[in-house]
C-alpha cells in the first residue's frame, strides 16, 4: 500500500511538474490525437492566445475586440489576450519563442522578423491561410515588407512614419501663438521657453538614434543601411550627427541624454505616460505615427492639445522627409494547429466591420484599405489621427531595412552618444565608435540571417 | 518502505526542481560557453574564444568594477545596519513584535516593479528625497543621470532590504548568555566594552554566515539595479548580472553571456573560499572549547 501510495505521489509529481513545462493550444478536453484533430476540423473548443503591447488604450480596445470576437464567432474559438507594456519587449519575444511558449497570433516588430524569420521559415507561411484571411485588402508591395526569403511570414498592421508631435496648448501659454516649422524656429522659441523653465525641452524622443537618422537621412539622402548589410553612412557623418544633436540639446530643442535619463529613464519607451511629458516639461515628442493616438490622449486628460507639426528640414537637407517602417506586423506560429482559426481571428480585427471598429486607431495607422473605410465611416479617423494618416500620406519617407531596430544599433548610439554628452569621448571619437559598432553588428547579422 | 526512502520520496519535489531547473541549466550553461549559441542557429564549438574575448570587452569590464564596488560598499554597510537594529530590537520594548516584523517587510518586498516605481518616485527631482535635502538647505540632486547618484540609490535599496540578516542577528543575540553580561557588570564594564568583548565574538558565526550569504547575493544582484536605475549613465549601474541577461536575451549571444556567468561563478567561489580560509583567524564557534 505504502508503495502504491509512493508511486502515486512520484507520478502526480512529475506529471505536474511536466504539466508546466508543457503548451498547449487546446482547450480542457480536447487533448489527445482524436480531439485535437476533431476540435480543429470545426474550430469548436480552439483556444487561441493573441500577444501585443501599448499603453492602457490599446489594451482596452484590443480586449473589446477579443471578447467580442470570442462572443460572435460561429467556429467556437476563444482567444485571451496577452498584453503587455513597452518594456523588455524583445527579451520577452526572444525567450517566449526560443522556449516554444508564444502565443499563437503575436504581434512583432519588424527587426524581429528580421531575426527569428530571416530564412522564411521562423512564422507560419500564411499564403496557406489566404483562404480565410483577405490580403488582397493590402497594397501589394506593401505586403511584401513581411516577406522573407519570399515567404509571407507577417502582416504588417500599418505604417509608422516618423514624426513630431507637439504640445500646442504649452506652446501657447508661453505666447507662441505660430508652431515652429524650421529647425531656426525651433531655437528660437526654446530660447523662449528655457528663459522661464530652464529645466524644459522642446522634444522628447525615445532614442537620439531617431533624430541622429532623421538628421543624416536629411543630410545624405540615404538610409543608414541596406538589405545586403552595407552601410550608407561613414564614420564623419556619425560625428556629424552627434555634434548637431548635442548643439540641439543644448538649446533645450532636443532632450539631453542627462535630462532622459533623470525623467524617463534608460531605455527607449513610449513617454505617454511620462510625468514629464504630461506637465509640459517636454513640448513636443519625435517619434512613430503608431505613438501619437495614445500621447494625445494622455495630454488631453490634462486638457492640452497636441498636433502633428510640419517637418523641419536641416541646412542643404538632400532628402527633405522622414523614415519610415511597417508597424505591428502580425504573425502565426508556425507550428499553430490551428492556422485557420488563427487566420479567422486575423480577418475579424484586420478586415471584419465589427472587429476594425473595436480596435480603433489605438495602432495608429490601418495598412487594409477594408479597415480604413470602415474607420473612417464610423467616425474614429478624426483630429490628431487623421492628421496622422494626411501626414503619412504626404511625408517623403525612406523606408527602413528590417533590421533597422535590432539592439546592438540602439546600444552603438546610446553608449556612445551618453559618453560624448557627458564630456567622455570627443565627437569624432563617439562617431568612430558608433561606425565601429554598427559595422561590427552587420556583420554578426549578416553571418547569422544569411 | 524504509525510512530513507520515505525520506528521498519527500524531498522528491525539490530534488526533481533542482536537477531539472538548477543543476541542469548550471552544466548546459559550462556547455554553452564553450560554443557561439545565439538562440536561433545552431551552436558551433569556439573553445574558450567567449572567455578572451570577455576581458577586452570594455562593458564586462566596467560591469565587473561595478560588481565589486556595490558589493564592498553594501555587504559591510548592511552588515552593521542589520546587527544596529537587530540590537536594539533585542530590548524588550513594547510593541517590540510590530517592529521586528515592520522592520522585515522590505526584505519580502525586495526589489520589485512596485518598489521600483516607489524609488524612481523617492528620488525624482521633485521627490521626497530632495524634498528632505531641500528643508535643510541642500540643493536638489539629479540622482538618475550622475553615476554617483545612482549607484548610491541602489546601494540604499540593498541596505533597506536588510530583514534577513537582521531576523538572523537577532537569533544569535538571544543565544548569548545572559550571565556573562551580569559578570561584565559586576565587573563593571560599560555596554559599549560588552559589546565588543562579548556579544561582538560570540555572533562571529553568525557575521560569518551573514557575511557569506550577502557577498553571493551582492555579487548576483539583478533586480534593484535593474528595475530601478537601468544601466545608470555612463553604465554607472551596470552590473555584471545584467551584462549576462543582456547579451542572452538582447543581443542573443547566449554562449558569449554562459562564459560570463561562469566567470562571475568563479570569482564568488574564489573570495568564499578566501573567507573560509580566513575563518580560523575570527570566527569563534562555541564547541571548540
Amino acid at each position: 500500500m505504502k508503495r502504491k501510495m509512493a508511486g502515486l505521489v512520484a507520478a502526480a509529481t512529475a506529471v505536474s511538474l511536466l504539466a508546466g513545462c508543457s503548451t498547449t493550444n487546446e482547450v480542457p478536453g480536447t487533448s489527445g490525437n482524436g480531439g485535437t484533430q476533431q476540435a480543429a476540423a470545426s474550430g469548436d473548443g480552439v483556444q487561441l492566445r493573441f500577444s501585443w503591447w501599448g499603453n492602457d488604450d490599446r489594451h482596452q480596445a484590443t480586449q473589446k475586440a477579443i471578447d467580442s470576437f470570442n462572443s460572435t464567432n460561429t467556429s467556437g474559438i476563444t482567444v485571451s489576450g496577452e498584453p503587455s507594456g513597452f518594456d523588455n519587449l524583445q527579451e520577452t519575444f526572444a525567450t517566449r519563442y526560443v522556449g516554444g511558449t508564444n502565443a499563437e497570433v503575436m504581434t512583432l516588430n519588424f527587426d524581429w522578423l528580421a531575426t527569428f524569420g530571416s530564412k522564411g521559415d521562423g512564422f507560419l507561411d500564411l499564403s496557406t491561410i489566404k483562404d480565410t484571411f483577405d490580403f488582397s485588402q493590402y497594397d501589394e508591395n506593401f505586403l511584401k515588407t513581411g516577406m522573407m526569403k519570399g515567404v509571407q511570414e507577417a502582416i504588417p498592421y500599418g505604417q509608422n512614419t516618423m514624426g513630431v508631435y507637439l504640445n500646442k496648448s504649452a506652446f501657447e501659454r508661453y505666447g507662441i501663438t505660430e508652431l515652429p516649422k524650421t529647425f531656426e524656429d525651433y531655437e528660437k522659441d526654446a530660447a523662449i521657453v528655457t528663459a522661464k523653465d530652464p529645466d524644459n525641452y522642446l522634444l522628447v524622443s525615445p532614442t537620439i538614434r531617431f533624430a541622429a537618422t532623421y538628421y543624416l537621412q536629411q543630410k545624405t539622402g540615404k538610409g543608414e543601411f541596406n538589405d545586403d548589410y552595407t552601410m550608407n553612412w561613414t564614420a564623419d557623418d556619425y560625428t556629424d550627427a552627434v555634434k548637431w544633436y548635442k548643439d540641439m540639446a543644448d538649446k533645450h530643442v532636443f532632450c539631453s541624454r542627462e535630462d532622459y535619463v533623470e525623467n524617463v529613464g534608460n531605455d527607449p519607451v513610449s513617454v505617454a505616460q511620462n510625468e514629464k511629458f504630461l506637465n509640459a516639461g517636454y513640448l513636443g515628442v519625435m517619434e512613430w505615427t503608431g505613438g501619437v493616438a495614445s500621447n494625445e490622449a494622455t495630454l488631453k486628460e490634462k486638457g492640452d492639445t497636441l498636433v502633428i507639426a510640419e517637418l523641419p528640414t536641416i541646412d542643404g537637407a538632400k532628402f527633405k522627409g522622414t523614415m519610415a517602417k511597417p508597424s505591428l506586423l502580425l504573425a502565426i506560429d508556425k507550428n499553430c494547429k490551428n492556422p485557420k482559426e488563427a487566420a479567422e481571428f486575423l480577418q475579424y480585427i484586420l478586415n471584419d466591420p465589427e472587429g476594425v471598429k473595436l480596435m480603433g486607431t489605438k495602432r495608429g495607422m490601418v495598412a487594409s484599405k477594408a479597415a480604413q473605410k470602415i474607420l473612417e465611416e464610423d467616425g474614429q479617423i478624426k483630429d490628431i489621427v487623421k492628421d496622422a494618416y494626411d501626414f503619412t500620406g504626404k511625408a517623403e519617407v525612406i523606408n527602413e531595412v528590417a533590421f533597422f531596430e535590432a539592439a546592438d544599433f540602439n546600444k552603438a548610439y546610446q553608449d556612445n552618444y551618453e559618453q560624448f554628452e557627458y564630456g567622455q569621448i570627443s565627437a569624432e571619437d563617439c562617431g568612430k565608435a558608433i561606425f565601429e559598432a554598427n559595422a561590427s553588428a552587420l556583420e554578426t547579422l549578416k553571418a547569422q540571417n544569411q | 518502505m524504509k525510512k530513507s526512502k520515505v525520506g528521498l520520496l519527500y524531498i522528491l519535489p525539490w530534488l526533481i526542481g533542482f536537477i531539472f531547473l538548477t543543476a541542469y541549466p548550471f552544466l548546459n550553461a559550462l556547455v554553452t560557453s564553450f560554443t557561439d549559441y545565439n538562440l536561433i542557429g545552431s551552436a558551433h564549438f569556439v573553445g574558450i574564444k567567449n572567455y578572451l574575448t570577455l576581458f577586452s570587452e570594455k562593458d564586462f569590464i566596467k560591469s565587473l568594477n561595478n560588481t565589486f564596488l556595490y558589493t564592498l560598499l553594501t555587504v559591510p554597510l548592511q552588515l552593521a545596519f542589520s546587527l544596529l537594529v537587530a540590537f536594539i530590537l533585542n530590548f524588550e520594548l513594547k510593541g517590540i513584535r510590530f517592529y521586528r516584523t515592520a522592520y522585515y517587510i522590505p526584505s519580502i518586498l525586495g526589489g520589485n516593479v512596485a518598489v521600483a516605481v516607489l524609488w524612481r518616485f523617492m528620488f525624482q527631482q521633485n521627490g521626497v528625497v530632495n524634498y528632505i535635502l531641500g528643508s535643510i538647505g541642500i540643493a536638489p540632486v539629479s540622482w538618475f543621470s550622475r553615476p554617483v547618484g545612482a549607484m548610491t540609490i541602489v546601494i540604499l535599496l540593498k541596505i533597506w532590504q536588510f530583514g534577513s540578516s537582521m531576523l538572523i542577528f537577532l537569533a544569535a543575540l538571544k543565544n548569548v548568555p545572559k550571565e556573562l553580561y551580569e559578570a561584565a557588570d559586576v565587573d563593571g564594564a560599560k555596554k559599549f566594552r560588552q559589546f565588543f568583548t562579548i556579544t561582538m565574538p560570540l555572533i562571529t558565526p553568525t557575521i560569518f554566515f551573514n557575511l557569506v550569504m550577502q557577498l553571493n547575493n551582492a555579487f548576483q544582484e539583478f533586480n534593484g539595479p535593474y528595475l530601478v536605475t537601468g544601466n545608470g549613465p555612463l553604465n554607472a549601474t551596470y552590473m555584471t548580472s545584467m551584462f549576462i541577461y543582456d547579451n542572452a536575451f538582447k543581443y542573443y549571444r547566449m554562449g558569449y553571456a554562459s562564459a560570463a556567468s561562469w566567470v562571475l561563478f568563479g570569482i564568488i567561489v574564489f573570495i568564499t573560499l578566501i573567507l573560509f580560509g580566513t575563518q580560523n583567524k575570527w570566527v569563534f564557534y562555541s564547541d571548540e572549547g
